[in-house]
């Protein structure tokens, strides 16, 4: 069935899609700030861990470790799919599992403090590390 | 080279040809052969029944766990015979040789599934390491029948010892060594080409504490039997790309 609408109608219409481009378009401009902004704190967070490597002090890396859960929480790698380039985003997963593979070794630098194993804990900042290159490697490429 | 290098040379490399799993201990020989005997193994299904060469199936992608309890590979009975005597090379530019696959139609292989880029391989939750059976399209290169490793988008191909054929890898998977024995069974006896072992205990401790109990559970050498299961059948999620 072809429906006839007159040119009042039309114009309306084609006034509606151009705004809801807009907004979407707007959304998509928020989403990649925010993501930069979590990004440039993850890089903080990880900057604090290896200071506190760098000076041998357990409770500088430890706040890092909290600093970079809480900026992963923020970036919740489950949501790549919206915030992923248009040609990447079948690379969600890949996304999520570096992710874990963060809050795993995050986790262990903790652990690796409390028994006083500084050597595993730079260990597992070193690891992280390659996580977020791994990632930006098959992701962000630039 | 010294008459006396010579025959050890020789020697060894004939023990080798003849009965891998005669072989102990580690042996590099001079012309590049990279070989590492480890315990002879018998694979066996989930129920604990021999693993039989000829009732595999064609393309599955199988998983046990050899040379140690945490490290997986994978077995694949292929669609053809795979190639003889195909000249490899590590990343340190050592050169060895894949002889070919074993059971009547020479088309049974083991590699392990550690990629050398970075590391992927095979656990109990996802995989990003798998098969791609022929037919079976994959980004990481325009061949199919091979081992693609999802998180890099390199390829292996099974039917060469694992040669690079696509994507950022710098060497061959390990080939895991297997016997075919006349009463149709199978066994795991060495590995052929440069592991990633030590790497991979080095980098996963959080992750092999969390599937094995421990760095050292996970170390440990696999004797007797290694119960081999379809990928499917392992791990929770297998993905893709």
């Amino acid at each position: 069935m072809i429906t006839k609408y007159s040119t009042g109608k039309k114009i309306t219409l084609i006034l509606m899609a151009l705004l809801l481009s807009s907004i979407l378009s707007a959304n998509d401009i928020a989403d990649r700030a925010k993501l930069k902004s979590t990004m440039r704190d993850i890089l903080k967070s990880m900057e604090l861990i290896q200071r506190g490597g760098f000076y041998a002090n357990p409770q500088q890396m430890k706040s890092g470790v909290n600093s970079l859960k809480k900026n992963l929480s923020l970036l919740d790698a489950k949501h790549a799919k919206t915030y992923l380039p248009h040609d990447e985003k079948y690379a969600y997963k890949f996304a999520v599992k570096r992710e874990k593979m963060i809050t795993m070794y995050a986790d262990d630098i903790v652990e690796s403090l409390k028994t006083n194993n500084m050597d595993d804990a730079l260990e597992d900042y070193a690891q992280i590390l390659k996580q977020c290159s791994s990632c930006h490697l098959r992701i962000r490429k630039n | 080279m010294q008459r006396r290098d010579f025959f050890k040379l020789v020697g060894g490399v004939s023990l080798v040809a003849i009965a891998p799993s005669l072989i102990e201990g580690e042996l590099r020989a001079d012309d590049g052969t990279l070989f590492k005997a480890y315990n002879k193994v018998q694979l066996i299904d989930a129920e604990g029944n021999p693993l039989l060469a000829s009732k595999l199936v064609k393309e599955e992608n199988y998983v046990f766990n050899y040379p140690h309890a945490g490290t997986s590979c994978m077995l694949l009975a292929l669609p053809g015979t795979t190639e003889k005597d195909v000249k490899l090379r590590s990343e340190d530019g050592e050169e060895y040789i894949f002889k070919g696959g074993v059971g009547k139609g020479s088309n049974i292989v083991a590699y392990s599934a550690i990629c050398p880029h970075q590391l992927t391989h095979i656990n109990k939750n996802d995989t990003f390491i798998s098969y791609t059976k022929t037919g079976e399209k994959t980004m990481a290169c325009k061949q199919d029948s091979v081992i693609v490793c999802g998180s890099h988008l390199s390829a292996y191909d099974p039917h060469k010892g694992c040669k690079v054929v696509g994507g950022p890898a710098p060497q061959p998977l390990a080939t895991i060594v297997l016997e075919h024995h006349d009463d149709d069974t199978l066994w795991a006896v060495a590995v052929l080409g440069p592991d990633k072992f030590h790497d991979f205990f080095k980098s996963f401790k959080p992750e092999l504490k969390e599937q094995y109990g421990g760095k050292r559970k996970a170390k440990k050498l696999v004797s007797d039997a290694a119960t081999t299961v379809a990928l499917a059948d392992f791990t929770k999620d297998i993905i893709k790309y």
